[in-house]
């Protein structure tokens, strides 16, 4: 599977019919998902036609749109028209299928994007590593040995597996970002609010993001291009016109006040991750490390946030049927529902403190960087973990970076560096809330440099 | 402002029995056992902010902007 920009640009030219491209994908999927467990629905009447109706307009003489062809998947909870949305729970497989698209899902269609299936994923979009007890583990296609990272494993693992161009996925604490890193993909997590989750089923709604995954920086700019605008029907989404990236993408990084985060985020990184920040900076030219106050709190909070919230949430359906529930997440949105309100209260206001530090950092720097994961992909079935001498959790553990990032809502691109012995590890390209376009300029200065890419994974 | 005392100690079974009969949730011992070990995982996390001292005018947030 070529890159996004790559497959639009041969329909547009008509070396290859947006059908022709779709069949490949659905081959590829059909052979090789088989070993990887990233797809939990193949669409592919629905993929056909609107394959079919891309090559419709190109002969009638439309100018065809800018992902013209393109197929692309979502992770499993985002609607799709008359499919049941599952969010990787078991206790969905009873719902009615969804009436409509999500609103991502539709702006993507007008793109000509052609949507051929919806993806694996951690159930309630609540872990780290996509090990899915109903659905199965999504294997990552570096290692099958090793999780695809999580929640959103299957969308990342199709893009590296090379099922798909491009996909969909959410972040809360890190669900883009974890699964990018240990999977070798290029991911963008936007500024909350920035893109709209309409049609989406929610987790934590203070913290839910979504956003694409894709093999390189052009295609993420050139998705999100399509992505953004405000919505309504999403009252977390801001009523902001889209700010396109592609014009400023080959920008450079020459302009930036780049920083690395040291203290809380060099604490929790083992050598390896250290080493792909330290790459980056080189690149990037970042002259400063520096300290982000009160990370570890932040990621406490974040972490209570996400219990009540979701415990919330899910609460009347833990009554109806609480055997039913994934065996890795039961007993914490058990737990969650139960916190004391004033916790979930605390916090929050916590949140609203670190965000003031963060914007005091972003008047002197405009990216900075850090690991994406403490480490490279951990083996499907580890419970323990050790980074620099402490034994941690894995589940809940590998998501220590990402989660104080998240909690405040700033924008970061994951770009896929890779360790000594050839396993993928990401670093976070991190900006000022709507500063996308910062983000993914450095994603490119990295790509550009050779030290960050995204090749299409040789196990399938 | 006081802060928590990090030494007191929570009888979290009670409140576990207590809050789980507020929501009319049915917990069997195996399943108390492990939310149980749940709240207290949770415990030792939220200290951590709990007693991070904010003025009073660090207002909640509940529909954040960035």
């Amino acid at each position: 599977m070529i890159s996004a920009a790559a497959c639009a640009a041969r329909v547009q030219r008509g070396e290859v019919s947006a059908l022709e491209m779709t069949e490949a994908a659905l081959a590829r999927i059909s052979t090789g998902d088989r070993d990887i467990n990233s797809f939990t629905m193949v669409t592919a009447e629905r993929a056909r036609a609107e394959a079919r109706a891309v090559d419709a307009a190109r002969a009638s003489g439309d100018v065809l749109p800018p992902l013209a062809g393109v197929p692309y998947a979502v992770k499993n909870l985002f609607d799709i028209k008359n499919e049941i949305t599952l969010a990787g729970a078991k206790i969905r497989m009873g719902d009615a299928p969804a009436a409509a698209d999500a609103a991502l899902i539709r702006r993507l269609r007008a793109a000509g994007a052609v949507l051929t299936g919806a993806l694996n994923m951690d159930a309630y979009a609540y872990g780290f590593t996509t090990e899915n007890s109903y659905f199965g583990a999504t294997r990552n296609p570096r290692d099958p040995g090793r999780v695809a990272g999580g929640s959103s494993g299957g969308s990342a693992a199709a893009v590296a597996a090379g099922f798909a161009s491009f996909t969909l996925a959410s972040d809360t604490n890190g669900s883009i970002r974890v699964p990018s890193s240990f999977c070798g993909v290029f991911g963008l997590k936007p500024t909350f609010g920035r893109l709209t989750r309409a049609g989406s089923f929610p987790f934590v709604p203070s913290l839910d993001h979504v956003g694409p995954l894709a093999r390189s920086a052009e295609d993420l700019a050139m998705i999100y291009d399509v992505l953004q605008g405000p919505d309504p029907d999403d009252p977390a989404c801001a009523m902001r016109a889209a700010e396109p990236v592609m014009p400023t993408l080959r920008s450079g990084v020459e302009d930036l006040r780049v920083a690395v985060l040291g203290d809380y985020f060099y604490q929790w990184a083992d050598a390896d991750a250290r080493a792909a920040a330290e790459q980056a900076a080189v690149i990037l030219g970042a002259t400063e490390m520096v300290g982000l106050a009160e990370s570890d709190r932040a990621r406490a909070a974040a972490f209570v946030i996400t219990a009540a919230e979701s415990g919330a949430l899910y609460l009347d359906e833990l009554r109806e049927h609480m055997d039913d529930f994934e065996p890795l997440s039961r007993d914490r949105l058990i737990a969650g529902a139960l916190l004391p309100a004033a916790w979930y209260v605390k916090a929050q206001r916590f949140r609203r403190w670190y965000q003031e530090e963060a914007r005091k950092l972003f008047s002197r720097y405009d990216l900075l960087i850090a690991p994406a994961t403490p480490r490279v992909a951990t083996d499907i079935g580890a419970e323990r973990m050790v980074i620099n001498g402490v034994e941690l959790p894995v589940r809940p553990s590998l998501g220590l970076l990402t989660q104080p990032i998240s909690l405040i809502g700033l924008p970061v691109a994951v770009a896929p560096l890779w360790s000594a012995v050839g396993l993928p590890l990401g670093v976070q390209l991190i900006a000022a809330p709507w500063r996308e376009d910062i983000c993914l300029r450095a994603a490119w200065v990295l790509e550009q440099s050779g030290i960050a890419h995204s090749p299409v994974s040789s196990v399938t | 402002m006081a802060a928590m005392n990090p030494d007191t100690k929570a009888d979290w079974p009670a409140y576990i029995d207590t809050m789980a009969a507020v929501h009319d949730l049915r917990l069997d011992a195996e399943r108390r056992a492990a939310v149980l070990q749940q709240m207290t995982n949770i415990e030792a996390l939220a200290h951590r902010f709990l007693d991070f001292p904010l003025e009073a005018e660090v207002e909640i947030a509940p529909v954040f902007r960035p």
